[in-house]
């Protein structure tokens, strides 16, 4: 692929676009948001969903992984929507190795992403490790000018380290996406995406007495025990994962721009001529707050 | 124009391509050099060239040191017995860049007139040696062309220098602003820390271009001449010289031997303004300097 | 120590200044250049210098060490300057390698001096080969850091693709050493800083052949190594890397230069296997050279080179 043909790839998503959400479901209590969020969208026409893909989020790989494809199916049964079981699958049992290791998810994305009648790329929304798409890319190179990934990984290029789950939970996947040439969109945790912070106090207000998944994912993050929950601090919890569905659903509410893409490493290592890529600056929190609790009321 | 039709017309160029020289030699050496190399290497069929425009400097008024630049430019025409040049040199400015108000001089006129026939598939590379007068009046006036030419332009500074402060960037800073926010596809070669080291000396120059062709002598030796304005065999300053602007010749004829990328536009100003969300252009950070002379000594003396 | 003792001791240096050099003098052609610049400034009293050290290089770097020392003492003798030989010192063996630092003549003396507390001011270590009696000093005696400003031709800049440099190259641990100890440190980037002091063989001839015997003997160095060096279709020059460190101590004016954060070298896999600057916004500061004169350098170092007798 040539750098304008990237480039063109990167340009904002238009309209109604394809997705696969590549999803660590149970990790956390985010990317359940992430799902209800994009199904609902599906739903009403305002994108095209074509696959939620499980995977792997922990050092018990397959364990966490047929966790977390337990958890999509779970979120799908609470929406009362059990007809995106069918475009739901398990991703690959171990972390990336360089060798192609098939899955469900991995044969889905590909096969997807090769469907000749769509118009415009693939997006896939990763919201885990980058181990499904590692293996897709390696498995169909042909891939990576039908597809952007977007990825929300690591943390901005001015910060001190890179450290961040997504990325570092199996690094050699995600040296290999940014080495790979694909046309990627980064959403870095630090400071970027932590903006998307919420309280159990404004969720409430928001999401109580709608409908059952709004009380699903309200009792998460109302029971949530993770080191976001400081006791003692007037605690806040970023709801990272919606952050990749609601940038192809309205892109104009991230500030991004074309950058050389950096080299992986425990800081980022410069490069400054490689190939490039789009990188997420900020984001409109309250914009995309308010189209979330819109639609998840409207389940 | 989109930023991916952008970075595709930035490309590196695959000659031999259509070029305009853009030129300020009266107060230089390095010009000189530029035209007679790119004049030999257009002969040999290495690219095509569509125009010689005068650009100020050398004064005392803008017009007369225009003219003089024009005349300059002759004057290597005349040196290599090649009249049909003459028809392609035009006079340039006779007052700074004005952005309501832009000359149409016959530089202009040619510059507007020659990208015109080309596309962005195959754009006239105009190469910018001088200041910027003419190619900002020209896309003031005829903003069209800015999807049919690549402007590579030899000046200001590297972006982590401390300051833009160069002849060719600030001779007519309103024009220099205009084309950076222009969009104009452009490839930036700095002179610090890069064109800087295009340094030779007398020395290196004789042992070169001592021998040459009967009907380079003329030209050769007027080049040597110039260059050697001052020496003083003592003195390692007066004995050696930066031939800035056969960068921007070298660019275009043998783009593998500049190390360049894609960098996001900066802001012109005397300390370069960083907006990393405008459009891209290309930047050279380094030159092959053994290779690009060795070429240069090749087409001026065989 | 703190960041402001190191800001204070990178100031640029004034005066005449006390200064190692230490030096893979048999490695390439252009360490003859800067011995010889370097004494000729200590005998026209524009610097103090209280050693010349020798450093290894290559694959075999006991030999290599013992021929960089031979090499000073050659250029001494060529100079009739044989009073310096009693500040020469053989330096490291081996590469650093581990986390042991490799002990030498060259690192005793080196401790020694910056220990010399009769010194006013700092001891400048201009370091124009591997890093290995630097790093191997510091790790013995850490306390030496608040003596020592390190100036190192060494690694590119910081917005090159990446650090494969020949004086990182040939000891990479010490090298990662130096740049995280946290000595105050000026980096002189090879390229594209000190590339620009490139030269062909015609000018080097025009001013300072057959007019010293050691004028005679660097400018023959060059031409022998320019049968081999040559590329066909370009114009040979030969950058003279190593006298920008004593430059830099003498003319720091003839620089530009400016603090930055301390780059990290990225650790090489299958994947990059060039080391490449990995930044760090948090770490200790350094100097970087951003810019050399070429001009008054080379003005500098023949008039020096011909004023020997």
């Amino acid at each position: 692929m040539t750098e304008y043909q990237r480039v063109a790839m990167l340009e904002p998503p238009q309209s109604v676009v394809s997705v696969i959400l590549d999803t660590d479901a149970a990790a956390e209590v985010d990317d359940q948001f992430a799902i209800a969020y994009a199904v609902r969208c599906a739903e009403l026409g305002e994108l095209k969903l074509e696959g939620i893909h499980a995977s792997l989020s922990d050092e018990n790989p397959a364990e966490s992984l047929e966790r977390n494809y337990q958890e999509i199916l779970k979120v799908l049964d609470i929406m009362h929507l059990e007809k995106y079981k069918e475009i739901s699958f398990r991703g690959c049992t171990a972390k990336y190795t360089g060798e192609p290791m098939m899955s469900d998810a991995v044969n889905n994305m590909i096969r997807v992403a090769r469907d000749e009648s769509r118009e415009g790329p693939l997006y896939v929304v990763t919201t885990g490790c980058g181990t499904n798409v590692a293996n897709a890319i390696q498995a169909a190179p042909d891939i990576k000018d039908k597809i952007v990934v977007v990825w929300l990984a690591g943390n901005s290029l001015h910060w001190n380290n890179t450290m961040e789950c997504n990325l570092w939970t199996d690094t050699k996947a995600g040296e290999f996406l940014l080495d790979c040439e694909v046309p990627l969109v980064l959403l870095p945790a630090y400071n970027v995406v932590s903006e998307l912070r919420t309280t159990i106090y404004e969720l409430e207000y928001y999401l109580s007495d709608k409908n059952d998944i709004c009380d699903y994912l309200l009792g998460l993050v109302r029971n949530y025990k993770g080191p976001e929950r400081k006791e003692g601090e007037a605690w806040s919890k970023v709801i990272w994962d919606v952050a990749g569905v609601a940038y192809v659903m309205h892109p104009y509410w991230f500030a991004t721009r074309l950058n050389p893409t950096p080299v992986f490493g425990y800081n980022w290592i410069n490069d400054p001529g490689r190939h490039l890529m789009r990188l997420c600056d900020n984001l409109k929190r309250d914009a995309i707050y308010m189209s979330l609790f819109e639609k998840l009321g409207g389940c | 124009m989109t930023e991916s039709k952008r970075v595709e017309m930035l490309e590196l160029p695959r000659g031999p391509v259509s070029v305009i020289i853009d030129t300020d030699p009266h107060c230089e050496t390095d010009d000189h050099f530029a035209l007679a190399y790119a004049i030999c290497a257009a002969e040999k069929g290495e690219m095509k060239i569509e125009g010689f425009h005068a650009d100020f400097s050398g004064g005392p008024t803008i017009e007369e040191g225009m003219k003089k630049n024009y005349d300059c430019v002759i004057n290597i025409i005349d040196l290599l017995n090649l009249p049909k040049y003459r028809d392609i040199t035009f006079y340039g400015p006779t007052r700074k860049f004005d952005k309501e108000n832009p000359e149409i001089t016959d530089a202009v006129k040619n510059m507007i007139r020659v990208a015109n026939n080309h596309t962005s598939e195959d754009p006239v590379y105009v190469l910018g040696i001088g200041g910027g007068t003419t190619i900002a009046s020209a896309l003031a006036v005829a903003p069209e062309i800015a999807d049919k030419m690549v402007l590579v332009w030899l000046g200001g500074n590297s972006l982590h220098w401390h300051s833009s402060m160069e002849c060719n960037f600030w001779r007519d800073p309103a024009a220099s602003e205009f084309i950076f926010d222009s969009g104009v596809p452009m490839v930036m070669i700095p002179a610090w820390n890069v064109t800087i080291q295009l340094k030779t000396s007398t020395f290196e120059l004789d042992h070169y271009m001592k021998e040459r062709v009967p009907e380079k002598d003329a030209v050769c030796q007027f080049l040597l001449d110039r260059f050697n304005r001052g020496f003083d065999p003592e003195k390692v300053a007066s004995c050696s010289g930066t031939i800035y602007d056969i960068g921007a010749i070298g660019y275009v004829l043998h783009p593998e031997w500049f190390k360049t990328r894609l960098i996001t536009t900066p802001i012109f100003a005397y300390h370069w303004g960083s907006d990393p969300y405008r459009h891209q252009m290309r930047i050279c950070d380094y030159i092959n300097r053994d290779a690009l002379y060795m070429d240069m000594f090749n087409k001026l003396t065989k | 120590m703190t960041e402001s003792k190191r800001i204070e001791m990178l100031e640029l240096p004034k005066g005449k200044v006390s200064v190692v050099l230490d030096t893979d003098t048999a490695c390439e052609v252009d360490d003859q250049f800067a011995v010889a610049y370097a004494v000729r400034a200590a005998e026209e009293g524009e610097l103090i210098l209280e050693g010349l050290h020798a450093t290894q290089f290559g694959d075999n770097p006991a030999e290599a060490s013992e021929l960089s020392y031979q090499e000073i003492l050659k250029v001494l003798d060529r100079m009739g300057c044989p009073q310096y030989k009693n500040i020469v010192r053989r330096g490291a063996d081996r590469k650093m390698e581990g986390e042991e630092p490799v002990m030498s003549d060259a690192v005793t003396h080196l401790i020694e001096l910056a220990k010399d507390e009769s010194r006013e001011g700092l001891l400048y270590v201009v370091a124009i080969g591997a890093g290995t009696n630097i790093a191997s000093a510091l790790k013995a005696a850490p306390e030496i850091m608040e003596k020592i400003v390190v100036v190192w031709l060494a690694g590119n800049v910081q917005h090159w693709e990446n650090v494969e440099e020949y004086n990182i190259n040939q000891d990479e641990a010490a090298a990662r050493y130096i740049l995280g100890c946290g000595v105050p440190l000026v980096l002189l980037p090879a390229y594209n800083v000190v590339s620009a002091l490139s030269i062909s063989i015609y000018e080097l001839e025009h001013f300072i052949d057959g007019k010293t015997e050691i004028g005679s003997f660097l400018v023959e160095n060059v031409r022998q190594y320019s049968v081999k060096d040559t590329r066909p279709g370009e114009a040979w020059t030969k950058v003279i890397w190593d006298i920008a460190g004593i430059a830099y101590v003498l003319h720091p004016d003839w620089f530009i230069t400016r603090i930055v954060f301390t780059p990290s070298l990225s650790e090489p896999n299958e994947a990059h296997w060039e080391k490449k600057w990995a930044s760090n916004p948090q770490k200790h500061l350094m100097r970087i050279g951003d810019y050399v004169e070429r001009a008054p350098v080379f003005q500098d170092v023949f008039d020096k080179i011909n004023r020997c007798k």
